[in-house]
Parts: structure tokens; C-alpha cells; sequence
């Protein structure tokens, strides 16, 4: 379980000491993403111009403003995965959770009759009890993570699909809802922006302070890096444990809820899938598997690049077919690049 | 620790599947007598050879310590090349398989390129790679059902030896009992194994765990591309939203070799317990589906039936740890321990 980055890291602690801000935050692993982005911005408002035509317009604050609205409830997926990354958990059943949580809100609207807020809480709290069930069977079954929260995500899905009969009992997989307080609340604009975007951006940074800041924060780091250490020094690393995983589902029902507010739809695998995107965009910034590196300022760049990418092809009029496979090689060819970057930092740290 | 034979069937795995299956099969009978007939069985049998073929994919991976998860979408991918290539050119049946079964291999590689060579972990890398080709198959056939008229080819699947086991169940079988023997007799096969358990002390041996896992990654590719194609002949199409890419086969051969013994941490397993998890887990969908139940209860079952064995497993493994006086494995709940995240 000892694991020699510890020392690599304090290591190159001592280094980062001595160069100059700038520099450091270059090496930070936000940076390479910043560069990405930046040159796909400056791509795609060249591109779409002569390719389709003058009113093709990418830069300007409407573009970004959805690009923002866009990452919204992957980010959610991502702050909770991402934190939990770093402990050295992980959670696969998250996307299943948030489909889960649009699930209860629609039935909870349309068939059932709740007023709005019930229908919220209902649904938060049934996200919490999926996360708290994951962390009960991980910390007192111990079972490995990975398996468990797969299997959650197996189950999960049957039990959306359960709820979301019509009323001659046929599985509908997908409702439709109504309701214009939810409506208000998801669509809500300050600005050109959204409201719920804002939020969302706004919790990045809260959680990023904790992580990176605070006390709490660096007991991750160390649960991730060593949890037989962590629990030596006297941490409660079961308890924090049942802490993060809460945390995860309950961002995934919140993320659920957005989506299903925002378009009045949920069904049982819409956000099925997308807790991939939430983890990959984690790694991208440089939170690592295994936990004890990385931070939240690289993961939201990392969904940033990804919806970037998403938003430029469509504004440069590629078919909405080759938008998937373009962006999953653009996750490959981030991941390459991330691979010959950490092997030159690596170079000049033995050198 | 004189067991007998008889004894360690008796704790194997593939006996408490057979038991299970047992279980699952009586239950059933019970509920609706009239479901054993030869066209359930045969139907039932067909769908256990597209789950199944995948296990000769997935379980030697798994057992090496890496994941491939796009093995459902390469399936996809290489039904519709199969099958837009063959309508578009009307080559021999045989020679456009090969092509999709080399294209197979050859996205094998570039997961080991990515995987062995560059060290990135296989779990985000082959997700990736699931996109990719998930999104190629769609954006070929635009989401629309491509028909495959190549009736040499699809008339095997209608084909039954004894009048019930379909031909291709009988190829899956044969293919089973290779790979069985390939891993449990051969030098490759327990370098496979070994290179699962222990990382350092396999390349101490001199083995090459980046060859094996290279190896693997492409077999893993092809063995994908023959699954896709064989579901193609069932189908009589190529499908690249549906069908397939929803029901993840390599997932359902994923759970089903865990359920069989096939330990994630690589190093250990074997494939009949893996088989005998196909047969548990495809008897139980086919049985919802005669009860009258919606097929996405069986991803709950499956779900519960995943958690339950390793449990299982897990307090199994304490007490025998216990009677022998070990202190159990301590590694705490809740590590990413992981396939995919070793490192070579």
C-alpha cells in the first residue's frame, strides 16, 4: 500500500518552493487543459467563419454562457467524483443515481401530485440513501468500491424503470412533466447566464477551497494516499468515507434534477453514462486513481475543453453523428498528451 | 490440507452457480410449467452464446489486472463494417468477417497503445475508445437498421444439431474449452495468471507482462468483432442504437466472471466458473422474461447478485482466514483497488 509518490511529491514540494508563481502554475495540470482551450478558441473563431459562413459566430459571451449552462450537471458529477477520486473511492453509480432523482421528481409531479418542493426533497434524499447504502456496503462489507458502485449502477436503473409506469402499468423508461415552478427555477437567467450554471460554477470553487485549503481537504489527500497511514494518525477515515460517498449521490441527484427540470423529461438512463464523463474529466485534471493527487480547478477545465469541443462542432455545422466519436478521441489525445507531459516533469524532478 | 476432489467441487464456484441455476431453473418451472420447450431453450441458448463469447475477452483480461470496456461498442462497430461491407460489395461472407475481425484486433492495439505503452489507466482509456466507436457505428448507419441479406451466412444461426443446440452455441462451446485449456495448461496461459497477482514478481520471472497485456487487448478486440458479427446472423441486421450497445454483453461477461471466481485484482480464476455465471445470469433474464417481467429487472438482479457473492466471498474468505489463524487482509473498505489502474 506505501506508495513512493509520497515522497516524490514533498519532494517536489521543496522544488516548487523556489520557482517563480508563473511558473508554477504552468506545471499545475489546469495549465496544458487552459492551452487546449484556448487554442480551440482560437480554432473555432476562425473555422466555422469560412466554413459556413458569417453567422457562424463563436466568440462572443452567448457561446460561453452556454458552454457554462452546458457542464452544469456533468460538473455536479464531477465535484463529487472528483472528491471522492482524490480519498482513493470511487463511485460508478452516480449517473444511474441523478436518473434516478429525475425519476422520483417527475413521478413524484405528474402522477402523484406532490408540490414541487416535496418532490425535490423526496428525491434528495432518496440520492443520500443510495449513497449512504454504497458507503455502508464498501466500509463494513468491504467490498471493493469499484464492484459495488457497478452493481448500484446495474440495479439502479431497474428500479427507475419500476417507478416510471403509466397508469395501466406499462414501463415507460421516459416521462414527460410539467410544472412551472421547476420550470422557472431550471431555465431561471441572470443575465444572459443561468442561474443554475452559476451555481454550479460557484460550488466548483467552493469545493475547490475545501480540497485545496482546508484542513479537511488535505485528510483526502492523505486518505488517498495512504489510508492505513491516515487512519494511524489518528483521522476517522471510515467516517469521512460515509461522508463522500453521501456527497457524490447527493450532487448526482441535484445534477438529475437540474436535467430534468431544464427539459421536463426524466427517465431512467438519461444521465446513464455521463458519471464516465464526470470521472474522465477528473483525471484530465489530474486527480488520479488510487487517489493523493490532484485538484477540482483541473477537472473543471476538463469539462470546460469537453463541452467547448462539443459547442465549436456544432457551431461549425459538423453532423451531430461525428460529435461523440470527435470528443471521445479528443479525450484520448488529452490523455496522451497528459501521458508525455507528466513523463517530462517526471524527467526534471530525477534529474 | 488433505481436501478430497469431491470436496473442492463442492466449494468451487461452479458448483454454487450449478446450485443457483438450479434454483433459478425449478423456481421458474413452477411459476409458468410450460416454458421448457425447444424454441425457449434454443432462444435462451442464443442468447447466452453472445454474452458468453465475450467472457474469452473479458475473463483473461481481468485475470492479467486490466479492463477493456469497450468491447459492447467494438461488437457494434464491427456488425455494422460487417455488414454494410458485405451489402456494399458482395465479397464472400467469410473474407468480410475477417476484415471486421481485424479491424477488431487493430483497435486492440491502439487500446495497448494507449493502455501498456503510454501506462494510462485502461479504465478511462477504453471508455474513451467505447465513444469513439459507438459513435463511428452510429454516424455509418446514421441510427438506421441495415439489414443483412447474406443468407449462406444467417441461415447458420437457424441451423440446430439434436434439433435444440444452436451451431453457434456449439462454436462458443469449442471456443470456451480453448481458452479453458489455453489458460489452466499452457506457459502463455499461466503467465496470464501470474502476471494478475503480482506485477513485479512476474517480470522477475522474466515473463513480459506488457507483451501478455498487448496480446490480450487484441484478442479482446477480436473476440468483440466475432460476437458482433454472430449477433448479426441472429439479427439479420446491423444495429448500431439498439439491441447490442443497450444490453453491453461485455458488462453482463464482466459480472458474470466475477460471479464465477474470475478475481478483479487479476491472478486467479478460471473459466468454467465464468461460463457457469453466463448460464446463471442468462437463465434469470430469460426466466424474467417468461414470468412477464421487464428486462431491465434483471439489471437489478444482477446488481444484488454481484453483491451478494462477493460477500459471500468476503466472509468466506475471514473465517478461513480465521480457522488458519491468518489475521484477515486489512486493506479497509472503500480503496479504487481497481483493474485498470495497475501499473506496469
Amino acid at each position: 500500500m506505501g506508495k513512493v509518490s509520497g515522497n516524490l511529491t514533498a519532494s517536489s514540494t521543496n522544488n516548487y518552493a523556489k520557482v517563480h508563481p508563473l511558473k508554477r502554475a504552468m506545471r499545475t495540470k489546469a495549465f496544458p487543459l487552459l492551452v487546449l482551450f484556448a487554442l480551440m478558441v482560437i480554432f473555432f473563431s476562425i473555422f466555422p467563419q469560412i466554413h459556413v459562413g458569417p453567422h457562424a459566430i463563436f466568440l462572443r459571451a452567448r457561446t460561453f454562457w452556454r458552454i457554462l449552462e452546458a457542464l452544469s450537471v456533468t460538473g455536479l458529477l464531477t465535484i463529487g467524483a472528483g472528491m471522492l477520486i482524490v480519498s482513493g473511492g470511487i463511485d460508478l453509480s452516480n449517473g444511474s443515481v441523478g436518473s434516478l432523482a429525475g425519476v422520483i421528481l417527475a413521478t413524484g409531479v405528474s402522477a402523484n401530485g406532490w408540490p414541487w418542493w416535496v418532490a425535490v426533497i423526496v428525491a434528495v434524499l432518496a440520492s443520500g440513501i443510495v449513497g449512504f447504502l454504497n458507503a455502508v456496503i464498501i466500509n463494513e462489507l468491504k467490498l471493493p468500491a469499484f464492484v459495488v458502485t457497478l452493481a448500484m449502477a446495474a440495479a439502479i436503473p431497474a428500479v427507475s424503470l419500476f417507478m416510471s409506469r403509466n397508469e395501466i402499468g406499462t414501463f415507460m423508461g421516459q416521462i414527460n412533466f410539467r410544472n412551472s415552478t421547476l420550470e422557472a427555477i431550471g431555465r431561471h437567467r441572470i443575465g444572459e447566464a443561468n442561474t443554475a450554471a452559476l451555481v454550479v460554477l460557484a460550488l466548483f470553487v467552493i469545493y475547490g477551497v475545501i480540497l485545496a485549503r482546508t484542513k479537511f481537504g488535505r485528510t483526502l489527500y492523505l486518505m488517498g494516499g495512504n489510508r492505513a497511514a491516515a487512519r494511524l494518525v489518528g483521522i476517522n477515515e471510515k467516517r469521512i468515507s460515509y461522508f463522500l460517498y453521501i456527497n457524490c449521490a447527493v450532487l448526482a441527484g441535484l445534477a438529475g434534477l437540474l436535467n430534468a427540470t431544464r427539459v421536463g423529461l426524466a427517465g431512467a438512463q438519461v444521465l446513464v453514462g455521463e458519471q464516465f464523463t464526470g470521472i474522465t474529466a477528473a483525471i484530465l485534471g489530474g486527480i488520479s486513481f488510487g487517489g493523493g493527487s490532484g485538484g477540482l480547478g483541473g477537472a473543471f477545465m476538463g469539462i470546460v475543453v469537453i463541452r467547448t469541443f462539443a459547442q465549436g462542432t456544432a457551431i461549425s455545422g459538423a453532423s451531430p453523428y461525428l460529435t461523440a466519436p470527435a470528443s471521445g478521441a479528443l479525450l484520448l489525445l488529452a490523455l496522451a498528451f497528459d501521458y508525455f507531459n507528466t513523463s517530462r516533469t517526471n524527467k526534471r524532478l530525477t534529474v | 490440507m488433505n481436501v478430497s476432489r469431491s470436496r473442492m467441487f463442492l466449494r468451487s464456484k461452479v458448483f454454487q452457480l450449478l446450485v443457483l441455476s438450479a434454483i433459478v431453473f425449478a423456481i421458474t418451472t413452477l411459476i409458468s410449467p410450460g416454458w421448457v420447450n425447444p424454441h425457449n431453450i434454443r432462444r435462451l441458448m442464443d442468447n447466452m452464446v453472445i454474452t458468453g463469447i465475450f467472457l474469452t475477452a473479458v475473463a483473461p483480461l481481468l485475470m492479467s489486472g486490466v479492463i477493456d470496456f469497450s468491447g459492447s461498442s467494438m461488437a457494434v462497430l464491427s456488425q455494422v463494417i460487417f455488414v454494410m461491407l458485405f451489402e456494399a460489395t458482395g465479397l464472400p461472407w467469410g473474407l468480410v468477417a475477417l476484415i471486421a475481425i481485424i479491424c477488431g484486433g487493430v483497435i486492440g492495439l491502439i487500446n495497448a497503445f494507449f493502455v501498456v505503452k503510454l501506462n494510462l489507466m485502461a479504465f478511462i482509456v477504453t471508455m474513451a475508445m467505447a465513444t469513439v466507436l459507438a459513435g463511428i457505428a452510429s454516424w455509418l448507419t446514421r441510427n438506421v437498421i441495415t439489414p443483412l441479406n447474406a443468407t449462406s451466412f444467417t441461415d447458420l444461426s437457424t441451423i440446430w444439431v439434436f434439433d435444440i443446440i444452436p451451431v453457434f452455441f456449439i462454436f462458443f462451446a469449442i471456443l470456451i474449452i480453448i481458452y479453458s485449456w489455453i489458460l489452466m495448461k499452457t506457459t502463455f496461459g499461466r503467465s496470464v495468471i501470474m502476471c494478475g497477482g503480482n506485477q513485479t514478481a512476474a517480470r522477475l520471472a522474466g515473463l513480459n507482462p506488457k507483451r501478455i497485456r498487448t496480446i490480450l487487448f487484441i484478442n479482446s478486440g477480436m473476440i468483440a468483432s466475432i460476437a458482433g458479427i454472430l449477433h448479426s446472423a441472429q439479427t439479420r441486421s446491423a444495429n448500431a442504437s439498439g439491441g447490442l450497445g443497450m444490453n453491453m454483453p461485455h458488462m453482463t461477461a464482466f459480472i458474470a466472471s466475477i460471479l464465477g471466481g474470475v478475481s478483479f485484482f487479476g491472478g486467479s480464476g478460471a473459466l468454467a466458473g465464468a461460463f457457469m455465471g453466463v448460464v446463471l445470469i442468462e437463465l434469470l433474464a430469460y426466466a424474467l422474461l417468461v414470468m412477464g417481467l421487464p428486462a431491465a429487472v434483471t439489471g437489478l438482479l444482477n446488481g444484488i447478485l454481484l453483491l451478494v457473492a462477493m460477500t459471500i466471498d468476503q466472509v468466506a474468505m475471514s473465517m478461513r482466514m480465521k480457522k488458519l489463524g491468518l489475521k484477515s487482509h486489512g486493506s479497509g473498505g472503500g480503496g479504487a483497488v481497481m483493474p485498470g489502474t495497475a501499473k506496469t
